[in-house]
């Protein structure tokens, strides 16, 4: 997944950090002469592209490894009791489970072109509406998680960084090594019984009855569960980019002319900001794998569990389209953080336009990217 | 992810005067992280504390059994399956069944002990056992107001044999219905192609049927049972909510036929992870639990809380593939029979909680054909010639078989049931002492159930849960023995075919027994199936919360009515 974001990324080739110079010059001068608007329809095709060829090799390896894996849903739908070879057969029929592998998938291919999912072989549903009843949940979770990692670890990430090697620094890696190994089964366990159970300030399981807002109350502690291997991540990566911009020589020069600790800050975060925002993208697939036990652990039966289930049912209608719209919620959020990456750097906007003069970019030049900073005013 | 960080010479320079901002916002953060700490250790050193303060673990025949108490208002309880549709129709496992008990019904049902009594049909009757006559009951509501009529009934049966409506449920139909008929204003006649003397049983509950309204079934298609449409049928409860991801909510149908003194609403959570569903427990937001692992009991069984525990029925052991060399050989089946320690199993792994198998079908299947007395059944099964534990027979049978220096195999076992993992270890350890290496291996369930009987596997665990008071469930499969694919040993033995066949066109119960009793003997001397246990099942109940009338087939019934307060 990862391989596969960052060469999209290196086609769309609107990332400041490109280590490729010269593509990134040959680039320039195509996109020079043309239109904001045209720019980012060309950026939004070929994420598209890209997207729609993913997915298509995506289906494909989840079919195939689906196919491939040692159980019969006809067996498991009768269970283990005396059934006679036709029963077995009839049930195979009724799901096409006979059929060849390729007229398989061209079957759901083809339904899925119609807009159709298909039909669980599990539950006889429709597939949509067994996600559209369950998606919400898994979506609230992950965002929560991501909302409660970046508002925690952001700012412990900040102070790390700003107290290098001091005992504050220490204790915040040593949290983070802490949040990102400890396994979220575990942590979720001990949330529950000193959060839920001994102090009884959350609930301990499901959505409750009382709502959207009463559901979201119920998903914090599961929310909190899945952000402490996340925060984790997010502490390790700001303590990391930040550190850099403090030991950068701006940095020295402004504080010994005497500029405002809040301005020579403000500089540094922004100049840090790029691989955060970048890295936050990659955590959203972290995210959608950690549902999985967390909405075990606590009983909230999102995407995730509906996963679990579906692939050792090996109900393939609805592992394929749960796969593709996690597939797609990753392409998507890596594509926006992409666009988001354009916005902070203002690097990346004067290579587009190389008639903006550099005075518009007065903090962003570091020791290590001044050779870059020559070659962009050139 | 893993940037470097470079020890910086500017550090030196940085912030020699914190301002006062900067202190108040490190004072928070220390007393932050020390609270976490804090919090976190005490949580360990209480996690601790719980564990020490365990009682030993003490089967419970009894646990919160009684037989007085008064009903309860509302009952909130814990079920570690989640059903993802209302319909046992399309999806028929144990917790289907348990769920629907509640509300749908067949023509008959049974009483806790397994007897079958009336639901929807008053009566039924047949003179050769293939003409089977039901009359049904007058004024029966649905849940969607409606009156049950004939064509209602007609209509759920032919959906119950329809593969393709029906994949759950329609193995408990096999072909050998010849045509449904409605043969009155208020009766059907179902007529079979070969005598079953049980099929009384089959158009139960607790097997193949479950009616509803023929005008609610087809409009709601294949959303039937499902989170939108629900599902209508004619038991004590109606279902008012349901969601597959969370729980099942029902409220007590005021135009039940029958009586129901259960309480006023009833929902069933699901907690899949067994720790979740113990917290959720011991901290009051469930009354109750099913499905408490018996290995736990203890934490289970704190702050005046009870476990019941009661049998399930189900059967425990290793099949033996003939077909599969070397278990061509009985002196191997042999030897690897006598490794077993049943006991040690039921003592150590289950701890106690379960019960030495010393046949195919447990005595409370088989109390069905000794006037519900399990104790006579237990009798009559205690002597059928399972081997006992002994090494030394263990190894003397290895020397005399065709493998006298041992050999290798593979043993696999379902996830979800660690008790059978731990079981086939310990019969790993003790086939060393008689150089036959057992390689265990844990496989998703799914692709068990695929493995069962495919000729492959010499030596294979068989689990099997009855759901139907068919005296003979398990043996009417394992001992069908009419060669490959027949039953999961791909056993080869006319006479026991034959006989096993037979039994569906008696119709003198002690005669049915004789019958199970001389097969399964013959199985046991060849050594085809290995019985290890028969299983308990045991649900947890808080402090003054009683159990009225639990006996093994209670989840067939109004369960939630066996829920009561105690004075």
């Amino acid at each position: 997944m990862t391989g596969n974001t960052s060469n999209l990324r290196d086609e769309g080739g609107l990332r400041a950090s490109d280590p490729g110079r010269p593509r990134a010059r040959s680039r320039r001068r195509t996109a020079g002469n043309a239109s904001p608007w045209i720019r980012a329809a060309q950026f939004l095709g070929k994420r598209l592209a890209n997207l729609i060829l993913l997915l298509f090799v995506l289906s494909l390896i989840t079919f195939g490894l689906l196919y491939m894996t040692n159980s019969d849903p006809a067996r498991t739908l009768a269970g283990a009791k005396k059934v006679s070879p036709e029963q077995l057969a009839a049930i195979r029929a009724q799901y096409h489970l006979d059929e060849p592998l390729w007229r398989q998938y061209l079957r759901w291919l083809g339904n899925l072109l119609h807009g159709d999912f298909g039909t669980s072989i599990r539950t006889q549903l429709p597939v949509s509406q067994m996600i559209g009843q369950r998606a919400w949940i898994t979506l609230a979770l992950a965002l929560m998680a991501l909302a409660i990692a970046l508002l925690i670890g952001l700012p412990l990430g900040i102070l790390a960084a700003r107290r290098h090697g001091r005992w504050q620094d220490r204790l915040i890696t040593a949290l983070a090594v802490t949040g990102l190994s400890a396994p979220s089964f575990a942590v979720g366990l001990l949330l529950l019984y000193v959060l839920s159970v001994r102090l009884g300030w959350f609930p301990i399981y499901g959505l409750g009855d009382g709502g959207l807002i009463d559901a979201l109350w119920h998903l914090l502690l599961p929310a909190i569960t899945l952000a402490v291997g996340l925060f984790a991540s997010v502490v390790k990566i700001s303590r990391a980019s930040l550190a850099d911009q403090v030991d950068a020589d701006y940095t020295l020069f402004a504080r010994s002319r005497g500029v405002a600790r809040w301005t020579v800050l403000l500089a540094q975060l922004r100049n840090a900001a790029l691989p955060i925002v970048t890295s936050s993208g990659l955590l959203i697939a972290t995210l959608v794998s950690g549902t999985v036990i967390v909405e075990t652990t606590f009983a909230v039966g999102g995407l995730g569990t509906l996963l679990q289930t579906s692939v050792t049912f090996k109900d393939i209608p609805t592992v394929q389209a749960i796969t593709m719209i996690m597939a797609t919620i990753i392409c998507v959020a890596t594509a926006i953080v992409d666009a988001l990456a354009v916005l902070i750097d203002p690097r990346l906007r004067v290579r587009q336009r190389p008639t903006v003069a550099p005075a518009t970019i007065p903090v962003a030049v570091d020791a290590n990217d001044a050779s870059d900073s020559k070659e962009a005013t050139a | 992810m893993t940037h470097p960080t470079p020890i910086s010479p500017q550090t030196a320079i940085r912030s020699a005067q914190p301002n006062r901002l900067a202190t108040i916002g490190r004072r928070i953060v220390t007393t932050a992280i020390a609270a976490v700490m804090a919090v976190a250790l005490a949580a360990c050193g209480g996690a601790n504390a719980s564990i020490a303060t365990g009682q030993p673990t003490v089967p419970s025949e009894t646990g919160a059994k009684t037989s007085t108490g008064t009903p309860v208002k509302d009952l909130k309880i814990a079920s570690a399956s989640a059903v993802s549709t209302l319909s046992v129709n399309q999806e028929a496992g144990s917790a289907n069944y348990q769920l629907a008990a509640l509300y749908q019904e067949g023509l008959t049902g049974v009483d806790a002990t397994g007897k079958v009594i009336p639901a929807l049909a008053e009566k039924w009757s047949s003179t050769d056992n293939k003409t089977w006559v039901f009359d049904l009951r007058q004024g029966v509501k649905l849940h969607d107001g409606s009156t049950l009529t004939t064509d209602d009934v007609i209509d759920s049966i032919n959906t119950a044999r329809d593969a393709t409506l029906s994949p759950g449920l329609s193995v408990y139909w096999p072909d050998y219905v010849d045509k449904v008929e409605k043969t009155g204003d208020a009766q059907i006649t179902i007529t079979l192609k070969t005598p079953q003397s049980e099929f009384p049983t089959q158009v139960s509950n607790v097997a193949g049927l479950f009616v509803t309204s023929k005008a609610f079934r087809e409009s709601a298609g294949s959303d039937y049972g499902s989170a939108s449409k629900l599902i209508v049928g004619t038991g004590p409860y109606k279902v008012t909510e349901f969601d597959p991801s969370s729980h099942v909510s029902l409220e007590k149908f005021k135009d039940y036929w029958g009586t129901n003194d259960g309480p006023d609403t009833v929902r069933v959570d699901f907690i899949t992870e067994d720790s979740t569903r113990l917290l959720a427990f011991q901290n009051g937001t469930v009354d109750a639990s099913f499905n408490v692992p018996v290995t736990s009991v203890a934490q289970w069984s704190q702050n005046g809380s009870n476990v019941t525990a009661y049998s399930d029925r189900s059967y425990y052991g290793l099949t033996f593939d003939q077909g599969v060399k070397p278990f061509d050989d009985i002196h191997v089946r042999k030897a690897i029979s006598y490794a077993l320690d049943k006991e040690g199993i039921v003592k150590g792994v289950l701890k106690g909680y379960g019960e030495v198998a010393t046949g195919i079908d447990s005595p409370e299947q088989l109390a069905g054909w000794t006037n519900n007395s399990k104790d006579e059944a237990a009798k009559k099964v205690a002597d059928l010639g399972a081997l006992s534990y002994s090494i030394d027979q263990a190894k003397s049978e290895i020397a005399q078989s065709s493998q006298p220096s041992g050999f290798s195999t593979t043993l696999t076992y379902p996830t979800g049931y660690p008790a059978v993992g731990q079981a086939s270890l310990a019969l790993a350890d003790s086939l060393k002492q008689i150089g036959v290496t057992l390689d265990v291996k844990e496989i998703p369930l799914e692709q068990w159930l695929s493995e069962v009987g495919n000729g492959k596997q010499g030596v294979a665990w068989m689990i099997y849960n009855p759901t139907t008071p068919q005296p003979n469930e398990v043996t009417s499969w394992l001992l069908a023995a009419g060669g490959a694919g027949a039953n999961p040993a791909n056993w080869t033995d006319a006479d026991v075919a034959a006989q096993t066949d037979k039994i569906g066109t008696l119709t003198d119960p002690s005669e049915k027994l004789q019958i199970v009793l001389d097969t399964t003997k013959t199985a046991l001397e060849q050594d085809i199936y290995s019985p290890v246990y028969w299983g308990k099942a045991a649900v947890a109940t808080k402090k003054g919360l009683g159990l009225k009338g639990v006996d093994t087939f209670w989840l067939g019934t109004n369960w939630a009515a066996d829920f009561v307060e105690q004075q």
